[in-house]
């Protein structure tokens, strides 16, 4: 028999078992190692319909439980440095529950986990292409390629146009969950990055009153820790936009945070403002707690709050914009 | 009107009708069911017929060559393994050659057709284990040198005949093992019969 050129397209390794992922001259080839031996399953490229890659349902649930045991090892890692004495269990202990907070990381770093499936002329088969979805796109646009060098390309226009000749139900725009009424589309989701900015805002704040406000031992530091936490939380949200069920909890503790937040800001100002005019800038620092030094920092300290508060308040108008096509997705 | 495969693609979580913007190529979509975000592409062979045609004509006149198995058909190839001709039904093409449903089948029987592999035992695996493992229990080795020595002659050429050609590192590394322990044991036993 003649020799085939196998181009690896992926692998998968997991503890016992692994699969890896080929691109023969004419099929895709599934091989899944276990032990001593391999099972192959074969994807002829003239004979694959279709293939749909979609996000690990149970994903957002194993995703949940990382994040809570995240936040406790955080907390207990806050707990931890606030004592006097660091002895070697405690560093060692620190640094097991150090790992708790590397799998929510990697889970925003990488995405949601994805599943597949092949339809052929004969059947239809699951298949998992990568472990994480982003990578499975990629593997896809390759496996892509191969299939159309056998088939001919299927452009989207050409979709609609043969979809139409064939009166295939493919055309059936369904008002599903969640759809727009009037267009009958579905919202796609997109993290308004505002609802990170202020986030982020408060737990700077949360960071600095901490300190400012001499709150001393265990309860500073495991403020400053759980902050610091959601912080970076917030940053890497912000840039790798993150599974829906990750940002649906910090967008409503940021609802509470911004409303509380702005209440308080409001206040400061106000208050500070009244005090500066009544009673004179002296007054105002002694209010403040800290040493009068120079008027100036006064002043451009109630300038600050003015800012925040008019700042917060313009974001909380755009994430009032911002939180409905979010939350139209089920 | 020319029939479809099959008249819609499903959603893997509802096996609700899919829409073809889930086979956009610019950006993922959701089920408009159940909202499982999900891409796909779909592929010309959606929208070719089921019964797609491989002109399997009757025999009109004396001078056309039939086919072995279906003497009314008629011939359009021959089979590369034993010559007879087939008609557009019979002629099967397997790894690139023309072959029959007889030889084919006995080509099977002889696991020469790799397509048909659907399983592979690794046997350079199994002999590197069965060198290495077993020096956890060192005298267990006095058996399993030699088995290793044994398996490695048997199926050393296995590896050119996988799906995926492997290496043999394997079996040079289980080897060079097993020839230690072999080794070990040679002076061991000279040694205690130098002894006695």
């Amino acid at each position: 028999m003649r020799k085939t050129s196998a181009k690896k397209l992926n692998k998968i390794h997991g503890f016992f078992r692994w699969m890896n992922l080929y691109g023969l001259d004419d099929h895709l080839l599934v091989e899944n190692i276990g032990g001593y031996s391999a099972d192959y399953r074969r994807f002829f490229y003239e004979d694959i319909i279709s293939i749909i890659i979609y996000k690990d349902p149970v994903w957002k649930y194993r995703a949940f439980f990382n994040w809570v045991f995240a936040v406790l090892g955080a907390l207990f890692i806050g707990m931890t440095l606030s004592s006097k004495s660091l002895s070697f269990s405690s560093i060692f202990t620190l640094i097991v529950t150090g790992f708790l907070l590397i799998f929510p990381i990697l889970d925003l770093l990488f995405g949601a986990t994805s599943k597949g499936q092949i339809r052929t002329l004969t059947s239809t088969e699951g298949i998992i292409l990568a472990r994480r979805y982003r990578k499975s796109k990629k593997i896809l646009g390759k496996i892509q390629k191969l299939v159309e060098e056998r088939q001919g390309v299927l452009d989207d226009e050409s979709l609609i146009n043969k979809s139409l000749e064939y009166k295939s139900p493919l055309l059936s725009h369904s008002m599903g969950k969640g759809a727009d009424k009037k267009t009958g589309k579905i919202p796609t989701t997109k993290y308004n990055p505002l609802y990170s900015f202020f986030l982020i805002l408060l737990f700077f704040e949360v960071i600095v009153s901490s300190l400012q406000m001499k709150i001393q031992g265990d309860t500073a530091l495991l403020l400053s820790s759980f902050s610091v936490l959601l912080i970076i939380v917030n940053v890497i949200v912000l840039f790798k936009q993150g599974s829906l069920y990750i940002r649906k909890p910090l967008q409503i503790l940021s609802w509470v945070s911004l409303t509380t937040f702005l209440s308080s800001i409001v206040v400061t100002f106000v208050l500070s403002v009244i005090m500066i005019f009544d009673y004179g800038l002296m007054a105002e620092a002694q209010y403040i707690s800290i040493s009068y030094t120079d008027h100036r920092f006064i002043i451009l300290r109630t300038i600050y709050l003015g800012l925040e508060a008019l700042l917060v308040a313009f974001g909380a108008l755009i994430s009032l914009k911002g939180h409905h096509s979010v939350y139209s997705i089920s | 009107m020319t029939e479809l495969i099959q008249n819609s693609i499903t959603c893997p979580k509802c096996a609700s009708p899919l829409t073809s913007e889930i086979f956009s190529r610019t950006r993922d979509s959701s089920c408009p069911h159940c909202g499982l975000v999900m891409t796909g592409r779909l592929f010309p062979r959606f929208f070719k017929p089921h019964d797609e045609q491989t002109n399997n004509t009757e025999v009109t006149s004396d001078n056309e060559s039939s086919c072995f198995f279906h003497p009314n058909k008629l011939a359009v190839s021959h089979c590369s393994e034993c010559g007879r001709f087939l008609c557009a039904l019979c002629e099967l093409n397997i790894e690139d050659k023309i072959i029959c449903p007889t030889c084919l089948e006995k080509l099977d029987q002889e696991k020469k057709v790799k397509t048909f592999t659907n399983r592979v035992t690794f046997w350079d695996s199994i002999v590197l284990s069965l060198a290495i493992l077993p020096m956890l229990f060192w005298p267990v080795t006095l058996v399993t040198a030699p088995l290793t020595l044994i398996f490695i002659w048997r199926h050393f050429k296995d590896t050119k005949q996988y799906l995926i050609p492997r290496n043999r590192w394997r079996f040079y590394i289980a080897g060079l093992v097993a020839g230690m322990q072999i080794t070990g044991w040679t002076v061991l036993a000279i040694v205690l019969l130098d002894k006695l």
